[in-house]
C-alpha cells in the first residue's frame, strides 16, 4: 500500500487508480500521514526550512472551522491542448531542475548562492585593462587546471577524461 | 522568439529560464519544450552512465595540432566508483580516482598529488539542472545518429546563443548513454578541442588490477603533495564580482591549498549550467615579482590573470577569451 | 498521469466538500510556500502565520479556481499577496507600484516588487529535518539515491528515470519507494505524526 502512495504522489498511477487512492486516503488518517512523511522527504532533500511541529495540524484545524466550499462540478475535463501541457512541462521541468541545482550545490557555504552584485550584462564591455597578447599556458596553470577539473561539471559527464588537458603542456609550478 | 518582459534581464534567480521557454514554444509551435526536455534527459543519461557503467578504452584528445592518447578504465561497484587514466604519449602520468579521492602520479618528478574532493562532492543532477538557464543561452537539439568506436551513438548539440560561451557537440552511446565523443566548438562552429574514444569496451567486468596504478608501489616512496579544498565565504572576505557575463552565476566558493603549498588560495566557480570558469585568488608571494596581466590559451581553455590589490587573480575555464577577460576585470576587492 | 493531474483531482474533491483533500494539498505545498515567504519575511513565526493565511484564503477562493493554471502557480500568487498585506499591515516598507497580473505566473515579477530581504534563510530558520533527510539519503545505496534524486530534485517522470538509469520502470518504482521508506523511517519520530491528530 505504501508503495502505491509513493507512485500516486508522483503522478505515476493512471487516472482511475489515482482517484481510487484519493478516496481511500480521504478516509484513512494512516494513509494521509504517509503522504505527509513522504512529502517531507522531498522537501528535506530540497533543503526546505523547518516548519514548527503542529503547523499542518493548525492549518487543518482552521480549515475545519471554515464554511465548507462547494463549487459547481467542473465540466468533464476536456483534454488540455498539447501546447498547454507542453508549456507546463517545460515550466515545471525548468523550475524543479533549477531548484535542484541550487539546493544541491555541494555541502556548502550557504552564501555560495547569494546573488552577485550588479546586473548581469548581455555583451562583454571593453575590458578595463587592454587585452594583453595571447601566450601559451604557463607552468603554474597546471595546478589551477587540476583544481578546476576537480569541480568542473565535465567530471560528471566524462569522469577523469578531462584531466588529459592538464598534461598537454608539461610541468607545473614546482617543476611538475 | 518573443520579446522579453521589461526587467526580465535583471532577474538573477532560479525561474529566469521559464519565460524564455514559453515564447520559444509559442513561436515554434510547441516543438522546443519537448526537445529541451529530451536533451536534458540525454545529459542526465550521460552523467549516470559515466558514474555507473564499467568501461575501458582508448581516448584521443585533440587540440590544435596536439594529440594526446590515453587509456581510461572505469568501474562502479558496491564500494563506489574507481577510475584510472594513463597517459600513453610523452611524459607518463596517471590519474587514479576512488570515489572522492584523486591521485595524480608524476614519475618524472617522483611526486604524487592527492586531492580529496569530499568537501565539494557533487551529486547526481548537479550538472545540468539549470535547464531553464541552459535553454536561455544554448539552443539545445538532438542530432542524427552517428557512430564512434564502432558503437552507434546519438548526437546532442548545445549551440551558444551568444559569443560568451562555446558550443558543444556530444555523442553518447545509444544504449548506456556513455559519452563516446565530446567536441568543443568555437563561435564559428570550428572544432577547437575534441576527446573521443577510438576503441572502447562497455559493460564488461573490470579486474581490480586494471584499476591500480603502475606506480602504486614505487609511489609510496615518492613525495606526496596534498591538495585540499573546503567551502569558504570569499564574498564576506571582501571579494566582489561585478557584472558577470550573461548566464554565468557563482556556484561555489572554496578555500584551497594547491599541491605542495601551505598558503590558501581562494577558488570561486562560476557556471552557466554547462561551462564552468574558475577564479583563483592568490595572496601576494614574498618571492617572485607579481606577474603582468596576461592571457593564455590552450584549446578550449583560456586563462587570464591580473593583479587586484596585491593579490593575483587568475581566471581559467572553457570559455572564449572575452568571457574570461571580462570576469577577470570584474573582480574587485572591497575591504569589508 | 502527471503531477498536475494529481493536484487537479485533489482540488476537485475539495471543491465537492472534502476538506481532507485540501489538507493533502497543504501537506504537499507547505514547505514550498514557506520557503517562498521566507524571501520577504524574516521571522519564522510570522512566516507560518502568513502561510496559514494564504492557505485559508486559497481554500475560500477555491470555487474560482478553474484549473487553467497549475495549483501551485495559483497558490503562489495568493502567497505573495498575503506577504504584501502582512508587510503593509505592520507598517513595513511595501511597494507602491501595482502588481502586474501576469498570466505567466511563474514569472517572479510580482515577487520582484516585494523587497527581497536576501537573508540566507538558514540563519533564521532551522533545517533539522533537511539535515536528517540528507544524512539518510547519503547512506542509501547508490541506485536508490540516484533514483530518488532524479525524482525529487530533477522532477523527472519514472519513464525518464528508467531511460536514464537504463533499467525497467518497475525497478524505478521500487527504488524510489525503498528510498522514501528508508528516509521516512528516520523522519517519522521527528514529525510525530499520529493517527488521531486532528487533521
Amino acid at each position: 500500500m505504501k508503495q502505491i502512495i509513493s507512485e500516486w504522489m508522483d503522478g505515476e498511477l493512471d487516472t482511475d487508480s489515482a482517484r481510487a487512492m484519493l478516496t481511500k486516503a480521504a478516509e484513512s488518517p494512516q494513509l494521509r500521514s504517509e503522504w505527509v512523511v513522504y512529502h517531507a522527504v522531498g522537501d528535506g532533500m530540497r533543503g526546505s526550512p523547518d516548519l514548527s511541529p503542529g503547523f499542518l495540524e493548525r492549518v487543518c484545524s482552521r480549515l475545519a472551522d471554515e464554511p465548507t466550499v462547494l463549487a459547481p462540478r467542473l465540466a468533464a475535463a476536456s483534454r488540455p491542448s498539447v501546447t498547454t501541457f507542453a508549456m507546463y512541462a517545460a515550466a515545471s521541468l525548468a523550475a524543479v531542475a533549477v531548484v535542484g541545482w541550487l539546493a544541491f550545490a555541494p555541502q556548502p557555504s550557504p552564501n555560495a548562492q547569494i546573488a552577485i552584485q550588479g546586473a548581469a550584462m548581455k555583451a562583454p564591455p571593453k575590458p578595463a585593462a587592454a587585452k594583453p597578447d595571447v601566450t601559451p599556458l604557463k607552468p603554474e596553470d597546471h595546478d589551477f587546471l587540476l583544481a578546476h577539473q576537480a569541480v568542473s561539471p565535465n567530471g560528471n559527464l566524462q569522469g577523469v577524461a578531462p584531466y588529459v588537458r592538464t598534461v598537454s603542456f608539461g610541468s607545473g609550478a614546482n617543476g611538475r | 522568439m518573443g520579446a522579453r518582459r521589461p526587467g526580465a534581464g535583471r532577474r538573477r534567480h532560479r525561474w529566469q529560464g521559464v519565460s524564455l521557454i514559453l515564447p520559444c514554444l509559442l513561436a515554434a509551435g510547441g516543438v522546443c519544450a519537448e526537445t529541451n526536455a529530451d536533451v536534458m534527459t540525454w545529459l542526465l543519461k550521460i552523467q549516470h552512465a559515466a558514474q555507473s557503467v564499467n568501461y575501458t578504452g582508448l581516448l584521443v584528445y585533440q587540440q590544435g595540432q596536439q594529440i594526446q592518447t590515453s587509456r581510461i578504465t572505469h568501474a562502479a561497484d558496491a564500494g563506489g566508483e574507481h577510475e584510472r587514466l594513463e597517459m600513453l604519449d610523452g611524459s607518463p602520468k596517471e590519474f587514479i580516482r576512488n570515489n572522492d579521492e584523486v591521485k595524480c602520479y608524476i614519475p618524472d618528478t617522483k611526486t604524487v598529488i592527492v586531492e580529496k574532493r569530499g568537501a565539494v562532492r557533487t551529486f547526481p543532477g548537479l550538472l545540468t539542472a539549470q535547464v531553464g538557464s541552459l535553454a536561455q543561452f544554448y539552443t539545445m537539439r538532438l542530432g542524427p545518429n552517428d557512430r564512434v568506436a564502432e558503437f552507434p551513438c546519438r548526437l546532442i548539440l548545445l549551440e551558444p546563443k551568444d559569443d560568451l560561451r562555446f558550443g558543444h557537440r556530444l555523442c553518447a552511446e545509444a544504449g548506456s548513454g556513455l559519452l563516446l565523443r565530446a567536441q568543443t566548438l568555437s563561435q564559428r562552429g570550428e572544432v577547437i578541442e575534441q576527446i573521443a574514444f577510438t576503441q572502447v569496451n562497455i559493460g564488461a567486468p573490470i579486474a581490480r588490477k586494471a584499476l591500480k596504478s603502475s606506480y602504486a608501489s614505487v609511489g609510496t616512496r615518492w613525495r606526496i603533495e596534498n591538495a585540499a579544498a573546503a567551502p569558504a565565504d570569499l564574498t564576506r572576505s571582501g571579494w566582489v564580482v561585478n557584472k558577470l557575463p550573461a548566464g554565468f552565476v557563482k556556484v561555489m566558493e572554496l578555500s584551497r591549498t594547491l599541491p605542495g603549498q601551505t598558503e590558501a588560495v581562494g577558488h570561486m566557480v562560476l557556471s552557466d549550467g554547462f561551462a564552468s570558469i574558475s577564479v583563483f585568488i592568490e595572496p601576494p608571494r614574498r618571492t617572485a615579482a607579481p606577474p603582468e596581466s596576461r592571457l593564455s590559451t590552450q584549446g578550449a581553455i583560456n586563462v587570464y590573470s591580473r593583479q587586484v590589490g596585491g593579490y593575483t587573480v587568475t581566471v581559467l575555464g572553457e570559455a572564449p577569451a572575452d568571457s574570461v577577460v571580462t570576469i577577470g576585470n570584474a573582480i574587485e576587492f572591497q575591504k569589508p | 498521469m502527471g503531477d498536475r493531474e494529481v493536484d487537479q483531482q485533489l482540488v476537485e474533491r475539495a471543491q465537492r466538500g472534502d476538506k481532507r483533500a485540501f489538507g493533502l494539498l497543504v501537506a504537499k505545498y507547505q514547505h514550498r510556500l514557506a520557503r517562498l515567504l521566507s524571501r520577504f519575511i524574516r521571522d519564522p513565526g510570522e512566516i507560518e502565520d502568513v502561510a496559514q493565511e494564504a492557505f485559508i484564503k486559497a481554500y475560500r477562493a477555491l470555487p474560482g479556481f478553474r484549473g487553467d493554471s497549475a495549483f501551485y502557480t495559483w497558490l503562489y500568487r495568493i502567497g505573495i499577496n498575503a506577504a504584501k498585506n502582512h508587510l503593509v499591515a505592520l507598517g513595513r516598507r511595501a511597494p507602491t507600484t501595482t502588481v502586474h497580473d501576469s498570466e505567466d505566473a511563474e514569472n517572479f515579477e510580482d515577487a520582484d516588487q516585494l523587497r527581497d530581504i536576501n537573508t540566507p534563510e538558514n540563519l533564521l530558520m532551522s533545517k533539522q529535518v533537511a539535515a536528517v533527510v540528507n544524512g539518510a539519503i547519503g547512506e542509501l545505496p547508490e541506485e536508490l539515491r540516484t533514483a530518488i534524486t532524479l525524482r525529487e530534485i530533477e522532477g523527472l517522470s519514472y519513464e525518464d528515470i528508467a531511460e536514464i538509469m537504463n533499467c525497467p520502470i518497475g525497478t524505478v518504482r521500487s527504488r524510489i519507494f525503498r528510498a522514501r521508506e528508508a528516509v521516512a523511517e528516520k523522519l517519522r519520530p521527528m514529525l510525530d505524526i499520529s493517527k488521531d491528530k486532528r487533521w
